[in-house]
């Protein structure tokens, strides 16, 4: 996931300047994620610098003057291609329950179904929590931006699951 | 019935062992299971095939009786009742959903609800109303009148949940009531089923071995070789949006500079 | 549970439920049909010989209604009570008219002592003299064939032929209402003569001076009767006549219940495809909550709702057989019958024995089916049915049927019984014998099965052995359906068999009285 993009983004539909950048991106773009204001502006610098945005500054009475942002051409250009070019999928597939299970495995003493059991009692805990979240989504007009987030955390959720049964499984056999 | 704390217990297990065959083909489908059940509560059976789920269900329901142990519903002792007490227990106090729905395809939606009143005697329009009633549950009181087969699976489904509440039984058991459906039909089904122990303090008690199924339990009992070898309680549920902030990964990552 | 459940579930399976209400009907319309007709057909014969019997109250016949010496006609006149006893002689025989030969009945009289017994009015001519050889006509019969007063009548029977004159013509009467007219009446000295009867008669005819006391006077003949002499009233001598009617009846008698017990076999062959079918549908109700005696009452509802059907259709399809069958009749026995005499008890019977048959076929398969756990229906996969096991009470009911049908045989075939038990005995044996066959079929089946499957398996192909691979699966219905196939062949060839036998014995007789003359 790239801020970066996110912001060339929300630009795209016209100009805002930091902080409306920041609350935008945290309560539609991405909801309940945090930003916080140092990467908003570093970025928006980056940005600056390649000539992806420009900026103005608008004078106000009895405050700071306050910078706006805007796209330029250039900056609609990379926008673009990021849109039409495949994401890196985010696998995690080196992930921490994959570890400890490597090294249970090998240690005599290691207790591997311990840990299936630990890591599958967890990933239940929050399936638990998001098909019920999931579920109330449908129900309290919840904005798309979460429900589909919830169905994305369910699906991986339930994938991780099932990876751990054929852990199990094939441990089993290993170490019978 | 029995009270444990504040809860009544709907169902109490004790030492149930099952046995099937004789010497060469003998098969322990349950090999010694402990487990109380409140009253209002979701319970998850999972499991690999075999294990004894199936078993487990049919024991609770009167459908089959154990081989050993103390089997009782409503603080009923099942091994004391005879085949038409057994009966009686099923038709009033056990509703039953299958993977199959098994509906009857001659009867339409509100025959097929109604059924287990018309054989427990009651008047036709009394059993109509209250098979009506179970109907606007499902949300399929507007399809009083089509048959099983002009239906979805999904539908049949919901048709064969209603059926099993008609006689507002002390305990619903569903044996893979998401089987035969798809994900999107089975998650229908399923929040169903949460509603009714939600919102109508229905005690449930499902087996399934799909996990998305289970997680809408408020409890999960894993089954292998016919004993319970895991148990959990899932903690009560937060809001849809408490939830998204609990799961990490929605921070914004930092970029590459 | 609703009855409109039970019929949609017949609905269901159009084909099905029409063949098992065809089996039904046909087997009440059969049973009733028949009922009739062997009613009518000895209410005609007793009206005969009633008729015949004019004003005498009793007669005296042989059992069998063979001869017997004319000595005892005197003895009877002086017997106490006795008005008058009149001898009669009667024989089939063949007349030669203008026209062909005709089939009368020969009916030799008394003249003198029978004018106490009936009335003979004159069309034309005169009546006739003892002793001489003429004979008298009905009028009606005479005209039809070109025969007069005056003419010559050259009268074969079996034990000879005779020329004779016809001295008169009958107005319609009590003789000549016999046989639908076609007789001769001679004198019957005449008669003896003739035909070398020697002094052989068929019965005496007995007019009483009180015919209250009727009762008390037929014990009194009887006890004076030599052994195979019998006296009774006249119609029932029709009783008698029956060695004519007997195989005919006979023959009708086991159509009748074969037509059943194939009916009742029909609808259990179709109640097993069904509760096989339904396996799931039935555990479903259990699981329910339902009771095995409420899925047995809705599963005989169903036979019962056919039952019931398939007698409303076969009562009025079996009354309108009966004229068909009649004619048939008619032809066959060479007398005149009148429309169908229904009579309430063939009807009522009709009614009862439908529905009956139809819950009989299913009572035990229900009742199993309603015993059985619920779980088993569950579980099964949808539609597939447990290899039936076959069992070993039908077996042994199988062969104590057989037995008791050979047993039947050997008293049948000794005479150890009147033979008027018979035509009781004989039809109840062939259902026996039918229901042991189709119950035994199965162990017979299956080896046979398995031997031709086995000779044919290299040219069957993959279809041939999944076909016999089903037909070993569902043992019960396999046997059932070739039990009621072997039922219909029985049934054609026995009953057609039966009707040319008839045909024929009258046949030979008609050729050696032909060759006689
Ligand atoms: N009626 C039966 N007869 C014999 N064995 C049975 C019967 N029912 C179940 N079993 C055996 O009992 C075990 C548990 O079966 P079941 O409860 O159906 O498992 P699950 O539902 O978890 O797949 C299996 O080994 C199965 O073969
Ligand atoms: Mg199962």
């Amino acid at each position: 996931m790239s801020v970066r993009h996110a912001i060339l983004g929300l630009l795209a539909e016209g100009p805002l300047h930091g902080y409306e950048l920041r609350s935008a991106y945290e309560n539609e773009l991405v909801p309940q994620s945090r930003l916080n204001a140092g990467q908003v502006y570093a970025t928006l610098d980056r940005l600056l610098r390649d000539g992806l945005v420009h900026h103005e500054v608008v004078a106000q009475n009895d405050r700071p003057d306050k910078k706006v942002f805007a796209l330029t051409a250039q900056g609609r250009d990379e926008l673009g291609r990021w849109l039409g070019h495949a994401s890196k999928v985010d696998l995690d597939l080196r992930n921490e329950t994959f570890l400890k299970l490597m090294v249970a495995r090998r240690l005599p003493e290691g207790d591997w179904r311990g840990v299936i059991a630990l890591e599958r009692r967890g990933a239940f805990e929050r399936l638990h929590q998001a098909t019920q979240a999931r579920a109330r989504a449908d129900r309290d007009a919840t904005p798309l931006s979460i429900t589909l987030l919830l169905d994305l955390a369910v699906l991986k959720l339930e994938g991780l699951l099932e990876w751990l049964d054929r852990c199990e499984e094939a441990l089993g056999k290993e170490t019978p | 019935m029995t009270t444990t704390g504040t809860r009544t217990t709907a169902i109490a297990l004790h030492g149930v062992h099952k046995v099937f065959g004789e010497s060469s083909t003998r098969v322990e489908a349950l090999a010694g299971i402990d487990l109380d059940v409140g009253a209002g509560e979701f319970v998850a059976i999972m499991g690999p095939s075999g294990s004894g789920k199936s078993t487990l269900l049919h024991l609770i329901g009167g459908l089959d009786v154990a081989t050993s142990g103390t089997v009782a519903v409503g603080g009923e002792d099942l091994a004391s009742l005879n085949d038409d007490q057994l009966t009686m227990l099923r038709r009033r106090k056990i509703g039953f959903v299958f993977q199959a729905y098994n509906l009857v395809s001659v009867l339409t939606a509100i025959e097929n609800v109604a059924l287990p009143l018309i054989i427990d005697g009651i008047a036709e329009s009394r059993a109509n109303e209250r098979a009506g009633r179970a109907l606007d549950l499902v949300g399929l009181g507007s399809r009083p009148d089509h048959r099983p087969g002009e239906m979805s699976g999904g539908e049949q489904q919901r048709i064969a949940i209603a059926r099993s509440l008609v006689a507002e039984p002390v305990l619903l058991l569903a044996d893979e009531p998401t089987g035969n459906l798809d994900s999107v039909t089975g998650d229908q089904t399923m929040r169903l089923l949460r509603r009714l122990v939600d919102e109508e303090g229905q005690t449930v008690i499902m087996v399934t071995h799909d996990a998305r199924d289970a997680a809408m339990a408020d409890r999960i009992v894993r089954l292998r070789d016919g004993r319970i070898v895991e148990e959990q309680t899932l903690p009560p549920v937060k809001s849809g949006a408490d939830v998204l902030a609990s799961l990490e990964g929605l921070d914004a990552p930092e970029d590459a500079p | 549970m609703k009855w409109s459940y039970s019929l949609r579930e017949l609905r269901r399976r159009p084909l099905r439920s029409g063949l098992t209400l065809t089996g039904i009907t046909i087997g009440v319309a059969a049973m009733l049909s028949i009922a009739i007709t062997i009613e009518t057909t000895r209410r005609a014969y007793g009206d005969m010989y009633t008729t015949l019997a004019g004003r005498a109250a009793l007669e005296v016949v042989a059992i069998g209604d063979g001869g017997f010496d004319a000595a005892l006609v005197d003895q009877l006149s002086g017997t106490d009570g006795v008005a008058v006893a009149a001898p009669v002689v009667q024989m089939p025989a063949v007349m030669i008219g203008p026209k062909g030969r005709l089939v009368v009945m020969v009916i030799g009289i008394d003249p003198e002592r029978d004018t106490a017994v009936r009335d003979l009015k004159l069309r034309a001519g005169k009546a006739l003299a003892p002793g001489g050889a003429v004979v008298l006509l009905d009028a009606a019969f005479a005209a039809a064939n070109g025969i007069g007063v005056g003419d010559d009548a050259p009268v074969i029977t079996r034990t000879g032929g005779v020329r004779l004159t016809v001295c008169g013509l009958m107005e319609p009467g009590p003789i000549s209402a016999f046989n639908a007219g076609a007789v001769v009446v001679m004198p019957l000295s005449t008669a003896k003569k003739r035909f070398g009867l020697g002094d052989q008669i068929n019965s005496v005819q007995l007019v009483l001076e009180d015919d209250d006391r009727a009762n008390a006077i037929r014990q009194a003949v009887q006890t004076s009767l030599p052994d195979g002499l019998s006296v009774r009233p006249p119609a029932a001598r029709a009783d008698l006549v029956r060695d004519t009617l007997l195989s005919t009846e006979q023959a009708l008698q086991s159509f009748s219940i074969m037509s059943l017990v194939a009916g009742a076999f029909i609808i259990l062959n179709t109640f097993l495809m069904n509760l096989a079918e339904r396996r799931r549908q039935l555990a479903l109700i259990r699981a329910l909550g339902g009771t095995g005696k409420q899925v047995q009452w809705w599963l005989l509802r169903e036979a019962l709702l056919l039952g019931l059907t398939g007698t409303a259709i076969g009562i009025p399809l079996g009354w309108l057989m009966s004229f068909g069958m009649l004619g048939s009749m008619q032809t066959l026995m060479g007398v005149k019958l009148s429309a169908p005499v229904p009579g309430v008890m063939p009807f009522v019977a009709a009614a009862i024995l439908g529905p009956v048959m139809a819950l009989a076929a299913t009572w035990v398969p229900a009742r199993r089916a309603g015993r059985e756990p619920p779980l088993n229906g569950l579980t099964a996969a949808a539609g597939t049915d447990a290899i039936e096991s076959v069992r070993r009470w039908p077996l042994v009911v199988g062969v104590i049927c057989i037995t008791l049908m050979a047993g039947i045989c050997v008293i049948l075939v000794g005479e150890h019984l009147p033979q008027r038990s018979n035509e009781k005995i004989l039809p109840a044996g062939m259902a026996l014998l039918m229901i042991g066959g189709i119950l035994v079929m199965p162990y017979l089946l299956m080896p046979v099965l398995r031997m031709v499957v086995w000779g044919l398996g290299p040219f069957m192909g993959f279809e041939g052995r999944m076909a016999a691979r089903h037909l070993d699966r569902r043992r019960v219905r396999t046997a059932l359906t070739a039990g009621v196939l072997f039922v219909a062949i029985v049934i054609s060839i026995g009953f057609g068999n039966q009707i040319r036998s008839n045909l024929r014995d009258m046949d030979t007789w008609y050729e050696r009285t032909f060759v006689g003359d």
